[in-house]
């Protein structure tokens, strides 16, 4: 029998407090060169590093690093080089299963979302995404729009990648003179409505309910006349004058200047 | 028999660490029981450590699961706050190098405990407890902060996800918390002695498996995720 001080440790050899203290310190500067790779200081959410590499490349080093960190503490904190090796497999055998579950259920989520990326709960209703206010701590969300079954709808990434194809494609075919009746469908189908309402509701923007040709408070303290122009340019570049009161939410959704014509037809008919 | 030495495990060693240590009667063994006089088992291994170890394998496969989960769902969010918005990495960096301070103490908290460093073991026992309690407290801040920017765990998914794993992670070091400071307490009455080492050994492994969750979390959650900003419609704006 081994000596007695070494039995108590479950046999073998057993790191000594030097030893710790370097297995201590190497665990430390793993962390931060994790943390150095990932900040990358001095800058603030500047990962200069990270950004070199690449996402998948910073990726796999991180969970390289872990990885070694996670090794580091299995086998000599938890003694597992130095213990018998069935409390290594039946751990091993444990953390197996659960990777193998994980890998499951991630590869289950992933194949049954639709193709092209979207969100399988916005499959029944148009998302526009919320967005986070820091000012109000909240979220400014529109509320869904129940979306007839016949029209495909559409997804985030529809919304966000290729918002102008299914407006093409859609009934409000292109061509003919601007008419209120093509811009009320092209607010809908750009999904518009979604942050705006037309019967006075202030949703994530400004209604538009009578908005034509009144003035306008501004953000930054001034005012504007609704007219023609102001509207295309809130259209076109919306964080240009921001409505008093609304932060920079309003995407720039790629509408043309004829879609315009049509949609200022349609916003003037909403007395 | 390869397993000569581990059948002989913790007790026969006794004898040699009573020199030291004014042998307990019977009944104080019979408290710390479990090994005493049962030696044999059909691995030759200490029964109670490999509960341990089984016990751990199998919360590989909880964690596994809420982490997969998080993954899952990671980016899916329709609504803020967004990782981007909350996380602070400088701030976990910190919380993650006092839990791995921890775990060096459990380590020197059982070499205290094998050599009967009666001192050593009150000390070092007692630093695990309260850095482990100091990463609670930075959990609590990070979650207090979080709720006040408003990420609950009904806000979104990425709310739904984070807190669920890293609350059951606070979880089990708050119970680690509880478990050594019953051995910090057993050990001003003598309880603590190279013959019941096992008892802190048992603790420090769930200790460091705790240790290692997190581990894996910080690297998932933070450096990895802690980036994620909402969808891609508002232009990376938020
Ligand atoms: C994500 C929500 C969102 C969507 C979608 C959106 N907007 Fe807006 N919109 C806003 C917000 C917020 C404001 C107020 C801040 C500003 O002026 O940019 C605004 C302002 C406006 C204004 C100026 C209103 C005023 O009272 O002065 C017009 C006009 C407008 N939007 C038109 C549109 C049109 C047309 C579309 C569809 C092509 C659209 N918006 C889609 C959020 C949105």
């Amino acid at each position: 029998m081994a000596t007695t001080h070494e039995t108590e440790h479950g046999g073998g050899h057993h790191p000594t407090f030097m030893q710790y203290v370097f297995i201590a310190v190497l665990l430390f500067a793993i962390t931060i060169v994790e943390f150095i790779i990932i900040m990358d200081m001095p800058g603030p959410r500047e990962k200069v590093i990270a950004d070199a590499l690449g996402e998948p490349a910073t990726t796999i080093l991180l969970f390289l690093l872990s990885g070694i960190k996670f090794a580091i503490v299995i086998l000599f904190y938890m003694h597992l080089k130095f213990d018998n090796k069935l409390f290594f497999w039946v751990f091993i055998a444990g953390m197996a299963l659960a990777v193998m579950v994980g890998l499951a259920l991630i590869g289950l989520f992933t194949a049954i979302r639709p193709a092209g990326g979207g969100d399988v709960r916005a499959a029944n209703t148009v998302a526009a995404p919320c967005a986070f206010d820091h000012d109000k701590m909240d979220n400014v969300c529109p509320t869904p729009t129940p979306q007839p079954t016949s029209t495909p709808a559409p997804t985030l990434a529809a919304l966000a990648i290729s918002a102008p194809a299914p407006v093409a494609a859609s009934g409000a075919a292109a061509g003919g003179p601007p008419s209120a009746a093509r811009g009320e469908q092209l607010v809908l189908d750009y999904g518009c409505v979604a942050c705006h309402s037309t019967d006075g509701t202030v949703l994530v923007g400004p209604s538009w309910q009578g908005i034509y040709g009144s003035s306008e408070a501004l953000e930054d303290g001034g005012s504007a006349t609704v007219d023609d122009d102001y509207i295309r340019e809130s259209i076109l570049e919306p964080n240009l004058k921001l409505v008093q009161g609304f932060g920079e939410l309003m995407p720039v959704l790629g509408v043309t200047d004829e879609e315009i014509d049509s949609i200022i037809e349609y916003i003037k008919t909403l007395r | 028999m390869a397993h000569a030495p581990e059948t002989a495990h913790h007790e026969p060693a006794h004898p040699a660490h009573g020199e030291a240590q004014p042998r307990h009667g019977g009944t104080g063994h019979g408290e710390h029981s479990g090994s005493v006089g049962h030696d044999y088992t059909t691995t030759g291994l200490n029964h109670r450590k490999m509960l341990m170890w089984v016990f751990l394998g199998s919360d590989c496969l909880f964690f596994g699961s809420l982490i997969a989960t998080y993954m899952v769902y990671r980016g899916q969010s329709l609504t803020g706050p967004y990782p981007a918005d909350i996380i602070d990495i400088p701030i976990t960096t910190i919380s993650t190098f006092v839990l791995l301070c921890s775990s060096f103490a459990m380590v020197q908290a059982l070499s205290a405990t094998n050599n009967n460093d009666q001192r050593g073991i009150k000390i070092w026992l007692l630093a695990t407890a309260i850095l482990g309690g100091i990463f609670i407290g930075f959990q609590v801040y990070e979650f207090n902060l979080f709720k006040n920017e408003g990420l609950t765990l009904g806000q979104n998914l990425f709310g739904a996800t984070f807190f669920t794993l890293t609350g059951f992670h606070g979880a089990h070091v708050t119970l680690g918390i509880i478990w050594l400071v019953s051995l910090w307490i057993l050990s001003f009455k003598g309880r603590i002695r190279p013959d019941t080492a096992l008892d802190v050994e048992l603790c420090g492994l769930y200790w460091h498996f705790v240790d290692i969750v997190w581990i894996v979390i910080f690297t998932l959650l933070y450096l990895v995720g802690g980036f994620d900003a909402g969808p891609a419609i508002l232009g990376g704006e938020h």
